[in-house]
């Protein structure tokens, strides 16, 4: 972060604390009307969002550093779709539909791999590691097939610094322009020289949003994380940064009578750095909402990103993705392990109420969300959701107003 | 002692002439299986009526709760500042996470974990965290959800309906007048306990339903006491229903074989225990939907029957007996629940069995005997509440006892 950028972002929490203090309500800001819980709960919904939402954004699949050389492959499905993840000769990295073009048997079996040409086991049709037909045996059999014209259905493929990412819609934005502005802040977080230390995955009974929800505002902070976080972060002094396409981030400061967060805190266990780019990541946390499904938080060496994968209308999974400098020198095991666990278990308080939750939301105890001024981010994430599904299409009753558009920041 | 001559004439009679009862129809097994007609019971019969939940003395003081891990909603019982104790969703309506998490306790108030919302045991929102960052929050818009809350004697009910009828009316008058001298005096907790089967809420429910099994089942235990061939029923309206089972003449008891015969007991007697209905028989009420009793002289099991799945059921033992007020809870209790929990296990050990054989098998009927009337009767009633019309055709069981109920 450039000096002038963290200079603003302190100003605003002086703002916001002094704020808190009077105990007024920011003046001018909107109140946010309730959320109808059925968009949490109701298949049809659900089912708008699989049209809508997964089959069209960009969803992470994995790490280049997973494909170091040509034919190194993964297959990824945890959207509704098989992909195939495969690197080419030129040592571009490609997505298709793992589905062979002669009957649709899957062409990879398996999840990871190296191979010189994809050859389907099924007839043996075979492709070359940029999706060109081959080789077709007995291809007297097919008069007038054009082999040029049946490689493999291609997914889009972006990468975002080292991550990959594919898009099933042939007409999305493109990776970068999605990510706009939110790319532009996190800059200096180097994603394109970052590597995966650990990945934990977990399961989870409640709707993808109900989790998601948990990571978009501080306002729980000082109930749920009694002992863990609220000594370290003050979430009164809160600073949301809401920009296009969904995206966001949440910077919550550190304590004032704190100077900095200190080892027990920071994932960046035992760093020493003072460089002045990350100040913030040592005196206050900072997280960020990639829509529709990454939430990370920022550090300037190990940090975490969140993505969350429906597996019903009620599952959710969870993969948390450690990612470091990939020129970090190793660290210690026993404090990378420490660290590891000291997150997790703050990733446990954060899941214990979901489970609630759900119930709350299924059994009709809770039939609409008032969401307060702290929690304005899961409003913009719902903002997006309707933008992108259309309003028109969604029955009326789990329709919301769009409040938000005069504070996303361009 | 199997020497029927030897018997002495029944002192209760029972209000149902089974001369004149018409064959019942075999019970559909998918009664038991489908989730659409589960779905249908959950609807029309668990949210409709009135459930037992537990007995007062469990909430001593202000404050003191209990949390029912139910499939129907989370909900927190719990009594207030006043001592009424009163029925709340555990569910708190800012986003909806749980205001109580132990499962018992005693709390001063009742504090969401997630963003420290706090509400009073009345179940008013007395506490928002940071509330200058909700500007439209009306005082009352968001208390706790109170769920009907009511009590026959120390009995503590629950109702999902709000227009449902007062407790009172849905237990009878009959079924008042004959027990409430029991409910209206001062028992109290022995024991509790749960388990849960993977088995349909009713099959449980049915095992309490019939003498018929006793002298298979509980050849050991229970037969030796009572004489199951001359067990008769009478049914109530609503599905209630009284099973009552002479014991064996004195001398044909056989002493010492199961020592947990709670009528050779010391412990202080409950009210009705000396009249003659009691003196000679087990009496067993079972009322709908969910609980089922067994009165022997100085204390009585409840067990009670929730669904967690359409082949997923909890069953949960209550034992009550006369207040011991200060004295030091008596030893002879551990004996008695002992002998009480074997014969639980024999009922509820064939269980999960069952459930299986009955899936395998899911287009058949289960037909029943003249003694095992009062499990048509309890699928009648559910039926009724149901209505009819609502069910598949192949799974309806009709109401055909209507004449018989007193
Ligand atoms: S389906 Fe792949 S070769 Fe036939
Ligand atoms: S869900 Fe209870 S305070 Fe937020
Ligand atoms: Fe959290
Ligand atoms: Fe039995």
């Amino acid at each position: 972060m450039k000096p002038d950028e963290i200079a603003d972002l302190k100003r605003r929490f002086d703002i916001e604390f002094s704020r808190s203090e009077t105990g007024e309500y920011p003046a001018a800001f909107p109140a946010l009307p309730p959320v109808p819980v059925g968009r949490y709960t109701d298949p049809r919904f659900y089912e708008l969002e699989q049209q809508h939402i997964w089959s069209k954004s960009w969803l992470i699949v994995g790490h280049a550093g997973e494909l170091p050389e040509p034919g190194c492959w993964k297959l990824w499905n945890r959207a509704g779709f098989p992909a195939l993840i495969v690197r080419g000769k030129d040592m571009k990295i490609r997505a298709f539909y793992n589905s062979c073009r002669h009957r649709g048997a899957s062409l990879i079996r398996g999840t990871s791999g190296t191979t010189k040409v994809l050859d389907c086991k099924f007839h043996g049709w075979t492709y070359d590691l940029a999706g060109q037909l081959i080789f077709v045996p007995a291809e007297h059999e097919f008069p007038g097939l054009d082999k040029a014209a049946n490689g493999l259905v291609p997914l889009r493929c972006e990468m975002w610094g080292n991550l990959i990412f594919v898009n099933r819609d042939m007409d999305a934005l493109p990776l970068m322009q999605h990510l706009g502005k939110a790319a532009e802040q996190l800059v200096d977080f180097d994603f394109d020289k970052r590597r995966i230390c650990a990945i934990l995955p977990y399961d989870l009974p409640c709707n993808w949003k109900i989790i998601m929800d948990a990571f978009q505002e501080s306002y729980h902070l000082d109930a749920t994380h009694v002992r863990s976080v609220a000594p370290f972060l003050d979430y009164r002094g809160s600073v949301i940064e809401m920009w296009p396409n969904g995206h966001s981030a949440l910077t919550v400061p550190g304590r004032r009578e704190l100077s900095k967060l200190g080892d027990q805190f920071v994932l960046d266990a035992g760093s020493k750095s003072d460089d002045p780019r990350h100040e913030l990541t040592r005196t206050a946390n900072i997280s960020f909402t990639i829509f529709p499904n990454i939430i990370g938080t920022c550090a300037e060496f190990q940090f975490p990103m969140l993505a969350f994968w429906p597996t019903g209308i009620g599952t959710t999974h969870v993969e948390i993705i450690i990612t470091e400098p990939q020129d970090c020198p190793d660290m210690d095991p026993a404090i990378a392990k420490t660290t590891i666990e000291r997150f997790a278990a703050v990733m446990q308080e954060d899941m214990s109420n979901v489970a609630a939750v759900q119930e709350s939301f299924d059994c009709g105890a809770v039939r609409e969300i008032q969401l307060g001024y702290l929690e304005r981010r899961i409003y913009q994430f719902h903002e997006e959701l309707e933008r992108r599904i259309g309003s028109q299409n969604i029955p009326p009753e789990l329709q919301i107003r769009p409040m938000l558009g005069a504070y996303i920041e361009h | 002692m199997n020497d029927m001559t030897k018997l002495q004439p029944m002192p209760w009679k029972t209000t149902v002439d089974e001369s004149k009862l018409p064959p019942l129809p075999p019970i559909p097994r998918r009664r038991y299986l489908d989730e659409d007609f589960y779905q249908l019971e959950l609807k029309h019969v668990w949210r409709k009526v009135w459930l037992l939940v537990g007995h007062e003395t469990e909430y001593e003081k202000p404050g003191s709760y209990r949390l029912l891990d139910l499939d129907l909603a989370p909900v927190v019982v719990v009594r207030g500042k006043d001592m009424k104790i009163r029925a709340f969703l555990n569910s708190c309506q800012h986003r909806g996470a749980t205001v109580l998490k132990e499962k018992e306790g005693c709390a001063p108030v009742m504090s969401c974990q997630y963003h420290g919302w706090t509400y009073s045991l009345e179940g008013k929102l007395v506490g928002v965290t940071q509330p200058d960052t909700f500007p439209h929050l009306n005082p009352g818009d968001y208390d706790l959800p109170e769920l009907r809350c009511e009590q026959w004697g120390g009995l503590i009910f629950i109702n999902f309906d709000k227009e449902a009828q007062p407790l009172r009316e849905f237990l009878t008058k009959s079924v008042l007048d004959r027990y409430s001298p029991i409910f209206e005096s001062p028992l109290r907790v022995v024991w509790r306990h749960a388990w849960d089967f993977n088995c349909n809420w009713k099959l449980p429910t049915d095992a309490f339903r019939e003498a018929y099994h006793i002298e298979t089942i509980h050849k050991k235990t229970v037969f030796q006491m009572i004489d199951c061939q001359r067990a008769t029923t009478d049914m109530n309206h609503n599905g209630h229903d009284t099973i009552t089972v002479p014991y064996w003449p004195k001398q044909a008891m056989q002493e010492g074989e199961w020592d947990a015969i709670p009528v050779l007991s010391k412990l202080a007697p409950l009210p009705l225990a000396a009249t003659p209905e009691f003196t000679a028989n087990v009496i067993e009420p079972n009322i709908f939907p969910n609980f089922s009793m067994a009165f022997q002289g100085v204390g009585f099991p409840i067990f009670s029957f929730w669904p967690v799945s359409v082949d997923r059921s909890r069953v949960e033992v209550l034992w009550l007996g006369v207040d011991w007020g200060d004295a030091p809870k008596s030893a002879e209790w551990e004996t008695l629940i002992a002998g009480s929990s074997i014969v639980a296990e024999e009922d509820l050990g064939n269980l999960m069995s069952i459930q299986k054989s009955l899936a395998a098998d899911p287009d058949k009927g289960i037909p029943l005997a003249t003694k095992e009337i009062a499990i048509y009767q309890l699928h009648a009633e559910i039926d009724r509440l149901i209505g009819p019309e609502n069910i598949a055709p192949e799974l309806r069981v009709p109401d055909i006892l209507r004449d018989f109920y007193a």
